[in-house]
């Protein structure tokens, strides 16, 4: 097991070094002028010069990049913003965590109601708790996070007053900032999973372990939360890995709106004034994130599914046997 | 010794005209229409009958565990041990299910809950129909050791075992509670041959030992003759013919029993080919008027496609749905002597 | 099943009309999914007919209307330079369904060319392919898609190539999966056997067997893109005001969200109704084109 999270954790070098490479050659394709953009439409043409050789910009994309590769990997240093001149590493370190705070809200809101939705509906199917479940859940798809928030804003903030539209607390306090955009950036993610779970535990309940389990006289509430539930939670644990990244996504556009100082308002304000160094810094920071999001999401499937976890510990074996032989 | 067992006074199983439907899409699936059969303990009665008679559908409607969306009890009554089940509550139901009756199911590969150690799942039955007097591990170790698995594969999930161990699993599940009634419904059917034949043994001997009664369901005739003391067989959901083991093997009397013998391979006579049962069965949907078999019947007359037929005895208990039973001995006997 | 099989490896042409038949005749006993495919062709007709419907132009001004409310001569009440909302709505609507049909028909095609060849051929071609879908999967896709057009600037084909781009990985990977399923299959081997040139294998054979996930993936995926396409406009990127797209009309309202609610309800409904609709009928699809799933 610990075998598989260390080559897990050895994997995800190789795909962050190539997402660095991809964002940074990107993002010397983006139009416009570093140069100019750092010193404003002011500048003289010789400072203008002085600045692209600051940046290095005279030399090659590959020596630039392999520039690059070295402040970031070997030195930790994202560099610093063209705008604001703050260092983006320290900005990152500040800001992650409202990010991850948002993200983890959702996902516990999301889940927390969505697999009970999901439960009732399929062990009702077809009566009107499903209906409604199913109906709430195709319409919880539907809204664009955005314009909930937007709805939500002017219901509880505009209107009634209840809960901030804007800004950051501290303490437990602060949590109360954290309330609408986790509403609002969690629909689809209810929607979804309350879907997923309704449809595995549809499947699961008709399984042949299932009518074991009833013939062998365990109450209808075990049956279906301790036989049923765990066995549906493999896809929707399986389906989790996509919610989290649309989450993250979500995420940026929702601080936005709530000026919510996160990552994704950071991201979101650079590449609006073409800021291009925290964007790439930021997209790599959140790409690291996201992977170790997925590596946990794979750890859960092991811990719930036996025959996952017997794979994950066979797939270290397996490699050294084939390499004694060959 | 059949006859003399039969004379108890009331019967340990008894089910009495037995109405099992299922509904789906707008249709009506006529699954069992007015099965009754008496049981006695220690006794094992094997049902008979091709797939989708019906067989399995009787066995959970004594545990009360057919599936909850469409399928339903729509007339009958079961009665274990003088009381009418279909009238218990779900709380007396949990009670009996895994403790009074167990069953042991068809395909051990799904059997079993695959997230949860194969110990445990046998210590769960056993946890629940027991007081704290009984250590539920302990008994489930010794129940794997019963069925020939060694008791410190208790911490291992399903997916490390092979078909056989889990269908040996699957018994100690059933036997961890000392039922009064098993239903084996085609317990052995996924399995090897050889090791058929042990999953019987050691089911037979532990019948013997707890006196206990047993149903087996089945499409295998050689299991049948090797292991029951009655027969029933079963066609779209009735008991067409019902008797001892002897009067079914020596005496069968219905013209879809010669033909189930017709259709295994005899070993004694000199036959080329064998003789199997032109047609299928009828669409449960739709069943015929009259004798379900008809369609298939090479006896059928218009008597037969007309009215519902009652059971004829023939001999001491043995019963058979048919109203041509005379003329069919006649015309065999004509056809042997050819 | 394996007589059937057969027969589709035999006559592809007429098993498949078959099968469209089949699949049209379930989709049409489904009320819901015929309730989306209803919303969704009345709403391109309102869309593509909006010059002759509307009494007003999409950028005509009446500086006497600004906020006004929802009222007879302004079904949904005018914005803050005095313009009809419900004739913005409509003619956002070709935008929003434009850019979402067309981003997903191009990955669809990208995605099915890598998800093909790295399905079929596996090994070394595979392990490529994946290794940089890997990497560009790391990316959450919304990032992905506002660093794309952060590069190539906002503008209508260039929104639709940034959501194209960022939804080819998932797409690739749910084709190979795909492949990789039916690849495993007799009819295969018998095509094998009979000597067909791999392209014919992949073209006339797997694919037609992929088609099912294919289509009900597009549909779901014209849904979310619409989101997408909105989700960026809203933020400043994709397509730009004055042009009347539903983001972009929403990130305007943001601004007045005090003085004129009303002005954020509209466009927003628009997307949630045209998702909603195209849910709908991709659920119906899934559902005819997959008995198996069914119940």
């Amino acid at each position: 097991m610990i075998r598989y999270i260390i080559k897990r954790l050895l994997w995800m070098i190789p795909i962050i070094l190539g997402v660095t490479v991809i964002v940074f050659l990107l993002m010397t394709f983006c139009p416009g002028d570093p140069a100019q953009i750092i010193l404003g439409s002011t500048a003289t043409q010789a400072d203008l010069e002085a600045m692209r050789v600051e940046l290095g910009l005279n030399q090659s994309r590959l020596v630039r990049l392999a520039t690059y590769m070295n402040d970031v990997f070997l030195h930790f240093d994202l560099g610093s913003s063209w705008i604001t001149k703050v260092d983006i590493a320290s900005t990152i370190a500040d800001r992650m965590p409202r990010t991850l705070i948002l993200a983890v809200v959702t996902l516990l809101i999301a889940y927390g109601l969505g697999i009970p939705l999901g439960i009732v509906a399929a062990t009702h199917q077809n009566k009107w708790q499903d209906h409604i479940s199913m109906i709430l859940a195709l319409i919880g798809v539907a809204i664009p996070n955005f314009w909930l928030a937007l709805l939500l804003i002017i219901v509880f903030s505009v209107n009634l007053g209840w809960l901030p539209a804007m800004g950051v607390g501290t303490g437990i306090a602060g949590l109360k900032y954290y309330i609408l955009p986790g509403l609002s950036n969690c629909a689809g993610a209810l929607a979804n999973c309350a879907r997923q779970t309704r449809s595995s535990m549809l499947d699961v309940i008709r399984a042949d372990y299932i009518t074991t389990a009833r013939s062998k006289g365990v109450p209808e509430r075990s049956v279906i939360y301790k036989h049923g539930l765990k066995n549906a939670l493999i896809p929707i644990i399986t389906q989790m890995g996509t919610t989290f990244g649309r989450l993250l996504g979500g995420a940026m556009i929702i601080e936005t709106i709530f000026s919510l100082p996160g990552m994704g308002e950071f991201i979101i304000d650079a590449v609006n004034n073409r800021d291009y160094p925290v964007v790439q810094g930021g997209t790599i920071v959140l790409a690291i994130a996201f992977s170790i999001a997925m590596l946990i999401i794979d750890l859960l499937y092991a811990a719930v599914d036996p025959r996952i976890k017997a794979q994950y510990s066979a797939a270290g074996k397996k490699r050294k046997k084939v390499k004694a032989n060959g | 010794m059949a006859k003399e067992m039969k004379k108890e006074e009331s019967p340990f199983l008894q089910i009495k005209d037995l109405v099992v439907e299922y509904k789906s899409d707008d249709q009506i699936v006529h699954a069992v229409n007015g099965v009754s059969l008496n049981l006695g303990k220690g006794r094992t009665l094997g049902l008979v009958g091709e797939t989708g008679a019906g067989k399995t559908t009787i066995a959970k409607s004594i545990m009360r565990i057919l599936p909850d969306v469409g399928a339903k009890i729509t007339g009958g009554e079961i009665f274990l041990d003088g009381r009418n089940v279909l009238e218990l509550s779900e709380t007396e139901m949990r009670k009996i299910r895994g403790n009074t009756v167990s069953m042991i199911f068809q395909d051990p590969m799904t059997a079993l809950n695959p997230v949860q150690r194969v110990g445990d799942q046998i210590a769960e039955v056993v946890r629940l129909h027991n007081d704290e007097k009984v250590n539920p591990e302990k008994r489930a170790k010794e129940m794997l050791e019963i069925v020939g698995i060694p008791a410190e594969r208790y911490y291992e999930y399903p997916h490390q075992f092979s078909g056989g161990m889990k269908q040996r699993v699957v018994i100690a599940i059933a036997l961890a509670c000392n039922p009064d009634l098993l239903l084996a419904d085609e317990a052995t059917t996924a399995l090897d041959v050889t090791i058929q034949a042990q999953v019987m043994d050691l089911i037979g001997e532990l019948q013997k030992k707890y006196n206990t009664a047993m149903i087996l369901i089945t499409h295998d005739m050689g299991i049948v003759a090797q292991v029951c003391d009655d027969v029933a067989i079963i066609y779209a959901g009735q008991i067409l013919e019902y008797g001892s083991k002897e009067q079914i093997f020596d005496y069968p009397t219905h013209p879809y029993t010669i033909g189930l013998f017709g259709a295994i391979p005899s070993m004694s006579g000199d036959e080329m080919w064998l003789h199997p049962i032109d047609g299928l069965p009828p669409d449960p949907t739709n069943l015929p008027e009259g004798c379900p078999f008809s369609p298939r019947c090479q006896y059928a007359s218009d008597m037969c496609r007309k009215d519902g037929i009652g059971f004829h005895m023939t001999e001491d208990g043995h019963q058979c749905r048919c109203c041509r039973i005379e003329e069919i001995k006649k015309m065999k006997r004509e056809e042997d002597q050819k | 099943m394996a007589s059937v099989t057969m027969t589709k490896t035999a006559s592809p042409k007429v098993k498949r009309q078959s099968e469209f038949a089949r699949v049209m005749k379930q989709l049409s006993k489904n009320k819901i999914a015929m309730a989306g495919l209803v919303i969704l062709i009345i709403e391109c007709l309102l869309a593509a007919l909006a010059p002759l419907i509307m009494p007003y132009g999409y950028a005509e001004m009446d500086l006497t209307q600004t906020f006004a409310t929802p009222s007879l001569t302004h079904l949904f009440g005018c914005d803050d330079m005095g313009r009809d909302i419900f004739s913005r709505v409509l003619y956002g609507g070709r935008f929003s369904i434009s850019i979402g049909i067309l981003a997903v028909l191009i990955s669809v095609v990208i995605g099915m060319i890598i998800g093909a060849l790295a399905g079929y051929f596996g090994g070394m071609t595979d392990n490529i392919l994946m290794r940089f879908l890997d990497i560009v999967q790391a990316i959450p896709g919304m990032l992905l898609m506002i660093v794309i057009s952060a590069v190539l600037g906002p503008g209508f084909v260039n929104t639709i190539i940034a959501l194209s781009v960022s939804n080819i990985p998932g797409m690739a990977r749910m084709l190979r999966a795909q492949m990789m399923k039916e690849r495993d299959n007799e009819y295969i081997e018998a095509a094998q056997s009979i000597n067909c040139s791999k392209m014919r294998i992949i073209v006339s054979h797997l694919l037609p067997n992929c088609l099912s996930p294919i289509i009900v993936q597009a549909t779901m995926g014209v849904a979310q893109t619409i989101t997408m396409a909105a989700s960026l406009s809203f933020i400043g990127l994709g397509v730009q005001p004055p042009a009347p797209e539903w983001g972009a009309m929403l990130s305007a309202a943001r601004s007045f969200i005090r003085q004129a609610p009303h002005l954020v309800i509209f466009p927003g409904l628009a997307i949630a109704i045209t998702v909603l609709a195209l849910n709908l009928l991709g659920d119906g699809l899934r559902d005819a084109l997959d008995p198996k799933l069914k119940n």
